[in-house]
């Protein structure tokens, strides 16, 4: 009995030791997504209209969400920099970016098969990071923006593109 | 490459309200004086008014220019709502070697001759199109109107009917019935016919509905549509009424489709905005700029303006048809602003499935399910979204088998400062965004597209594309943005279906013409097996691009005629032709590009063959035939049930 119980414990330890690296996250809901993100996101110096129907998130069980949403009229405000925002309520890294608990904005460069995302803090402006998505397997579904719950894929979604995220806690 | 000076002015929205309260949205001057009295301005210009649309208003970058070279697509570039529509964002102006706007330059003294416009010789011209004012103030004078090819009297030659718009003040634009005169001219009979339509015109859907072997025209509107039944004695009667498919707001490219199977066409209307003359969106009041692009007074819309429903309407049998949108799921509840449709097969599962290009907002992609329904696959097709996941300003569809292998793809027009995506077909109705690594993207961006077609204009065995442009907002032509009111058309050579030529804007021909493009058709107007183009100019005459090339290469056309199971005008057959080492696939169908309908007739160029090996036809019922053809260089009707079984 004792190897079955030593395995036992080594698969309730692993799955306790993956509980505690993800604990509980899942999608946000539409209404989860409102109640945080902003109707007008405060960019630098603008309030740029978001459109909402394209926010995506995930949210823990302490009620900390981490998502984002496109932003109209990027192409023209804020220097045509930005085309997403994106709330950080707790750590998080994207690629080799890390972001504290905040608010930033991305925007993207289409290089010969990738993008070029690169992140800011919202409120200033100040670049954090530059990072690339690459094309997702043929026949993925095409998403505005999407960030998948760390239980599917640890990944930011932007058309059919994607970046690897880490979550700190 | 955009400026970096001050940014500071945000948004300002206005909610529509059908009782014309306004709701005021805060802006975000540069400071807390500043912001104080431009809410004040706004609020007291709004409510003097008492408009009902979404505003935005963001800053003007001015864009410095830059000879022959183009920045690539700049990601902060997703929807824009100045001016109320999604485009990338603010690119590089283009400029030829005399500093022109690539749109309106970029002309070469010689090259190959393709086009000639011969509307003028032709008689066209004779028919002026008009929409609105030529300020172009409300979003309904911008949108302009389709043509549709149609041989309404059934004697072997394509005719050409061009749908108008109108004014304000009247409501009532004249449209053009021209009768070929296969003498390379053609007259005016829309009065004699009776299909004038008297109203603001925009689409055109033609098909025989009741299968009785003379095409009839659906005429969309803004107001009641209309359904001109087809008298067979040159004259038509309009039976929109009496057939329950009239409307009544602002409906766009109308596409028609046996849904169901049961041998009869259905309509399907999309619904671009609700919209209220009495209550027009104007883009300023009382000294305030209320709508902007690039920091530009522009009409509004169409974001923030309510959208119209899309419509599917069955048609019963008995010259009656249902309206049963919500019950087949395809009622557009999300309220986008549906500019083109087309039903046509992308699963080949020979159930016609339904596209609808989406001004602003995803497009939709509905899979046929076989049981009246259909399952929205938008996102899931990758058709919804461009590649980089951004809503465009869909215009227009073009269809056709670019690769040759079997499998319809498809190219979206788009609006100015974005590319037009090319939705290769990846089978199973999974689509891929391939216009960069197909090399059309970029020389797509500074122009604003609408009716665009795959066809075969040299008859070398693979489909090219031709697109019709024009903006939207005449005060480009007072900017450096690189783009202009008038643009020329675009054509794209097909090399192989590895990539895409542009052909070049050669100086005397159609393709170095400027036009405020609009619907486009494609066919063989003169029976010559070269096909050729119309367009619809808003505000202006006609265009009729001749084609001219100088190419020896083969071709045939197949006009097929269904059985008593299928649409008699067989719209939703798919034929596989087989010649010169190439199976090319065509399909017939009603509707697509921009509120316009193409030849009827099949065309395959075979490029140096001069022998078919087969013909496969799917017939709509279901049914599968092989023909053969003995010659090639010819006009050939096939008839369902005259093959040989597969």
């Amino acid at each position: 009995m004792k190897p079955f119980l030593l395995l036992f414990l080594s698969i309730l330890v692993s799955a306790s030791g993956w509980s505690q690296a993800k604990p509980g996250w899942r999608a946000a809901t539409p209404e989860e997504l409102r109640a945080v993100l902003p109707l007008r996101a405060p960019v630098e110096k603008e309030r740029i209209e978001t459109e909402m129907r394209t926010a995506s998130g995930i949210i823990n069980s302490h009620g900390k969400v981490i998502a984002g949403v496109v932003l109209i009229t990027a192409g023209y405000s804020a220097e045509g920099k930005y085309s997403h925002y994106l709330l950080v309520q707790t750590p998080i890294t994207i690629a080799d970016i890390s972001l504290a608990p905040g608010s930033y904005v991305f925007g993207w460069q289409r290089a010969e098969d990738t993008l070029v995302l690169k992140f800011y803090e919202a409120t200033t402006g100040t670049e954090r990071g530059t990072a690339t998505a690459h094309q997702m397997p043929q026949g993925t579904r095409v998403e505005s923006f999407r960030l998948w719950p760390p239980q599917d894929q640890s990944i930011l979604q932007i058309g059919r593109f994607s970046i690897p995220y880490r979550l700190v806690d | 490459m955009v400026d970096t000076g001050d940014h500071s002015l945000g948004i300002k929205l206005l909610e529509p309200r059908k009782d014309h309260l306004v709701n005021i949205c805060r802006v975000m001057p540069r400071s807390f004086f500043l912001q104080r009295l431009y809410e004040a301005v706004l609020l007291c210009a709004v409510l003097s008014m008492g408009r009902s649309e979404l505003i935005a208003q963001t800053p003007a970058p001015s864009v410095p220019t830059q000879d022959q070279k183009q920045t690539p697509a700049q990601g902060g570039g997703p929807q824009t709502q100045m001016g109320g529509v999604n485009t990338g964002g603010a690119h590089a102006a283009v400029l030829d070697e005399e500093h022109r706007p690539i749109t309106a330059g970029g002309f070469v003294k010689s090259g190959p001759i393709i086009f000639q416009d011969i509307a003028q010789k032709a008689g066209l011209t004779t028919w002026k199109h008009t929409m609105g004012t030529p300020e172009k103030r409300y979003i309904i004078e911008t949108n302009g109107s389709g043509v549709g090819l149609i041989d309404y009297d059934n004697d072997g030659w394509l005719d050409i009917y061009l749908v108008n718009g109108s004014t304000a003040d009247a409501l009532s634009g004249k449209a053009a019935l021209f009768h070929n005169n296969h003498d390379g001219t053609f007259t005016d009979v829309a009065a004699k016919a009776g299909v004038t339509n008297d109203r603001w015109g925009v689409g055109v859907a033609i098909a025989d509905y009741d299968n009785d072997g003379w095409p009839d025209i659906y005429v969309s509107n803004f107001g009641k549509n209309r359904l001109y039944h087809n008298n067979h004695d040159g004259t038509f009667t309009d039976a929109a009424e009496k057939a329950g498919v009239t409307l009544g707001n602002w409906s766009t490219g109308a596409t028609w489709g046996d849904y169901d199977g049961d041998g009869r066409l259905d309509l399907f209307v999309p619904g671009y905005i609700h919209y209220d003359m009495a209550h027009q969106p104007a883009s300023s009041s009382n000294g305030a700029t209320l709508c902007q692009f690039r920091g530009e007074e522009v009409m509004c819309g169409p974001r923030g303006l309510k959208g119209e429903p899309d419509h599917l309407f069955h048609n019963n049998g008995d010259g009656t048809f249902t309206d049963v949108s919500e019950k087949a799921g395809v009622s557009d509840k999300n309220g986008y602003y549906g500019l083109a449709s087309l039903f046509i097969d992308v699963n080949d599962d020979g159930k016609p499935d339904l596209l609808v290009a989406d001004d602003s907002t995803p497009n939709y992609l509905y899979l046929n399910k076989g049981d009246g329904t259909f399952e929205d696959a938008s996102y899931a097709s990758g058709y919804a979204l461009n590649e980089m996941g951004r809503e465009t300003a869909s215009m227009g569809i073009a269809f056709g088998d670019y690769r040759n292998n079997g499998l319809v793809d498809f190219y979206n027009t788009t609006f100015s400062d974005d590319y037009n995506p090319l939705y290769r077909n990846d089978g199973n109705a999974n689509f891929t965004d391939v216009s960069y690594p197909m090399g059309i993207a970029e020389p797509t961006i500074p122009f604003l597209g609408w009716g665009d077609a795959f066809f075969d204009f040299d008859n070398d065995g693979w489909k090219d594309i031709v697109i019709a442009n024009g903006h939207v907002y005449p005060s480009v032509d007072q900017s450096n943005w690189g783009t202009t009111w008038a643009q020329r058309p675009l054509l794209f050579r097909n090399i192989e279906g590895k990539k895409f030529d542009l052909m070049p804007a050669v100086e005397g021909t159609a393709l170095a013409n400027l036009y405020v493009g609009r619907g486009l058709a494609v066919g063989d107007l003169f029976n010559d097996g070269k096909l050729d183009v119309v367009i619809n100019v808003l505000d202006g005459h006609p265009a009729l691009f001749r084609n001219v090339s100088t190419d020896t290469h083969h071709w045939v056309e197949l006009k097929l005629i269904g059985g008593p199971k299928s649409p008699r005008d067989a719209v939703g057959a798919t034929v596989y032709l087989t010649a010169g080492g190439q199976r090319q696939r065509g399909d017939i169908v009603s509707g697509g590009s921009y509120a316009s309908t193409h030849d009827p007739r099949l065309h395959f160029g075979l490029g140096d063959a001069t022998s078919v090996d087969t013909v496969e036809v799917r017939w709509p019922s279901g049914a599968k035939e092989k023909f053969t053809i003995a010659k090639v260089d010819q006009i050939i009707t096939i008839v369902e049930g005259k093959g040989t079984k597969q």
